[in-house]
């Protein structure tokens, strides 16, 4: 029977506001981007690693960064991938390249688009460099992209 | 039973209306990092991590991301609990499961919930598609229901029903992490705030909080040697009863799942006059009538006496038996985490570190948790390990 | 550069989240909405072991865990056990946006049936509203197979 019956189906819309409060390290870390073009990490005291984007703590040490230190712009691709299924959520239209990013002076890596879609190009290894939108609200998004350097 | 487990630390963030100095991620890890100062313990000490919280109200997928992070558990063992609001105090008796079992001899407990980031009346619509969510006016409609048919059963009155919101804000005035903390409130600005919904008033319902709370849990022989009176679990039992509010009769005076939790726990440790044998209860009371329905079902009187309780101040700081010295779920709210502050509180009198709610020469304390529209949990906590 | 706590802009993500859902109805779910469509009846099951009329129409007795048995009409009248009148403004998860409030809501329970049904009332004035007021469902002319073909229970005499 299970295969066979047609039953009927509940559609509908879920439509609900959030809003994330970023805290304090973080909203200084969109902040420097807004502002000055900065993109900020901070260190652990304990195991010495600089964390990028910024966190109020180490989360492998469990205990508080204490100095903020300026990375990048540039850096170095570490993995990357294309997707080619345009999806209403993702933020840009495909083909959407993005990959992790070891910024210089950094210890953990970010997570960004990338200007370039073509495979060939992007190698494990190529240097990229942060673009900053011209338009700038305190958010991810102030990088616009990682173009290769 | 399982083996002999108590609390050896808690720890609480500051709970207000918005936390916006803190994301999700480091309100879990103050609270943890408070936790593990007072058991005086580094995060190395843990062996087992439980993270409880509502889904959807912070409008993130997988909020147990945050056990390994916020809550110390990286490579760690990890859960996270997720039972609406006894989602603090089922995370509470899961960690001491985790312990009692012997399989792991510390375990943290950490409760949290962002209020602010989402909303709380969206996250209560997402219930069920077929039949609630197009009709249902979420926590605080679905509670005004049934305290109609509690008032018209009981004969409960406003006037009483605002007596519990007074001693809870007055309460809360002593507890420096408490949200709403009211020294000259009245029954009467309580019955003139305004009216969420017939007839509950503003001040009778617990406020939206951001707020993380941890408790840390330790075998027989380590409680003993890190904590000079650690606080004994000596029950804890859940029970759920349905989820759909048209198949529960007379929810707050009926409550079977309290009643048959609080059976259970009391015959554990042999309570048979709970209003005199406790000497503190911190109990799950989502709005001031719950407070006053939850008396009645937890035995501390006789049905249709839960207002004489109140009228009586029998459950006032100089009464017979204190109820919510914190301040209760009324004064502060973090969903997530309101179950687990009623069992941290609890613990916080046998520890004797309860300031200037501290209650005198606390040995039984009784905890409970209230969720969805009838689950609950019950704990009895002890200065006495049996 | 400023040190953490003399920051004073606190930053905040806003996000609207929409989410598009599809719930089967199952086999029980599926008649009840069907018979409320089709020829205007409201239907509840029975428990072959402690006969409680179930509405919603559930396939498994949640007390007894046993198999719901026979189909049974329940209302379209019945009594109010409990009510409120909403003036929260309550955000609508399917809307996004709050819904106009006063109104009245209540459980009622339908002729016939053991359990209520949580539903909106005509009417929303609380000084009107009382336990044991007699109600009946005014279904909607056009109807299409969900909860809201009961616009609302109106007051009977």
């Amino acid at each position: 029977m299970s295969d066979r019956f047609k039953g009927m189906v509940l559609e509908g819309k879920l439509d609900l506001p959030f809003s994330y409060s970023a805290g304090r390290t973080a909203s200084r870390f969109f902040i420097e981007l807004r502002d000055h073009q900065r993109i900020m990490g901070k260190r652990c005291p304990r195991c010495n690693r600089v964390i990028v984007p910024a966190q109020l703590f180490c989360k492998e040490c469990f205990t508080k960064t204490d100095d903020w230190v300026e990375v990048g712009p540039e850096g170095t691709l570490i993995t990357f991938t294309v997707v080619y299924r345009k999806e209403s959520h993702h933020p840009k239209d495909a083909p959407l390249a993005y990959g992790i990013i070891r910024l210089d002076g950094a210890d953990t890596s970010l997570v960004h688009l990338l200007a370039e879609t073509d495979v060939a190009q992007l190698q494990p290894g190529r240097r990229v460099r942060a673009v900053f939108s011209k338009k700038r609200i305190g958010h991810i998004l102030d990088i616009n992209h990682f173009e290769m350097a | 039973m399982g083996r002999r487990t108590a609390i050896i630390g808690t720890g609480q963030t500051r709970h207000c209306s918005k936390r916006e100095d803190v994301n999700q991620m480091e309100l879990v890890y103050e609270a943890a990092t408070a936790a593990l100062k007072d058991a005086e313990m580094t995060v190395k000490d843990i062996d087992a991590v439980v993270l409880a919280n509502m889904e959807l109200f912070e409008g993130r997928a997988l909020p147990d991301m945050w056990c390994g992070e916020g809550a110390g558990a990286f490579m760690k063992h990890a859960f996270k609990i997720s039972t609406g609001g006894t989602s603090g105090t089922s995370g509470a008796i899961s960690g001491y499961y985790h312990v009692a079992s012997g399989l792991f001899n510390t375990a943290m407990v950490v409760g949290f919930e962002k209020h602010s980031d989402g909303n709380t009346s969206a996250g209560m619509a997402l219930t069920d598609p077929f039949w609630d969510r197009h009709i249902a006016a979420a926590a605080i409609g679905n509670f005004a229901l049934s305290v109609s048919e509690y008032m018209a059963d009981r004969g409960v009155t406003e006037e009483q029903s605002a007596k519990v919101a007074v001693k809870a804000r007055r309460n809360a005035c002593n507890n420096p992490h408490a949200h709403l903390q009211m020294p000259d409130l009245t029954v009467k600005e309580v019955l003139e705030s305004p009216m969420l919904a017939y007839p509950v008033h503003r001040l009778e319902m617990c406020p939206q909080s951001d707020g993380a709370c941890a408790i840390i849990y330790a075998g027989e022989e380590l409680a003993k040697k890190k904590c000079s009176r650690p606080a004994w679990v000596r029950a804890a039992v859940t029970r759920h009863d349905h989820i759909y509010l048209g198949e529960v009769k007379n929810r707050l005076s009926t409550i079977r799942s309290l009643k048959e939790a609080a059976r259970v726990a009391y015959k554990m440790v042999g309570i048979k006059e709970p209003l005199k044998e406790f000497d503190v209860a911190e109990i799950y009371d989502p709005l001031t009538y719950a407070e006053i329905a939850w008396y009645e079902a937890l035995g501390f009187c006789k049905d249709r006496e839960g207002g004489r309780l109140i009228d009586d101040g029998l459950t006032r700081m100089d009464g017979e038996l204190p109820v919510n010295p914190s301040g209760g779920v009324i004064s502060t709210n973090p969903v997530g985490a309101s179950g687990t502050i009623r069992v941290a509180e609890g613990a916080l009198q046998i520890h004797g570190k309860g300031g200037k709610r501290q209650v005198p020469d606390v040995n039984l304390v009784l905890v409970t948790g209230y969720g969805v529209y009838c689950w609950s949990d019950v704990m009895i906590l002890s200065g006495r390990p049996d | 550069m400023k040190k953490d706590n003399q920051l004073e802009e606190l930053l905040r993500i806003p996000v609207h989240m929409k989410l598009h859902y599809r719930f089967p109805a199952g086999t029980h779910y599926t008649r009840f909405f069907r018979e409320m469509k089709d020829s205007g009846k409201i239907m509840g099951v029975k428990c072959t072991q402690c006969g409680r009329v179930l509405v919603p129409p559930r396939p498994v007795c949640g007390e007894c865990f046993v198999k719901t048995g026979d189909w049974v009409p329940v209302g379209p009248k019945g009594t109010v056990k409990a009510y409120t009148s909403i003036y929260i403004k309550f955000i609508d998860g399917s809307t996004g946006k709050p819904r106009p409030s006063p109104y009245g809501s209540g459980l009622i329970q339908l002729d016939g049936a053991f359990s209520t049904i949580n539903h909106i009332l005509e009417e929303g004035d609380p000084e009107k509203l009382y336990i044991g007021m007699r109600v009946e469902a005014v279904l909607k002319e056009k109807r299409e197979g969900n909860i809201g073909d009961i616009l609302f229970f109106k007051t009977i005499t």
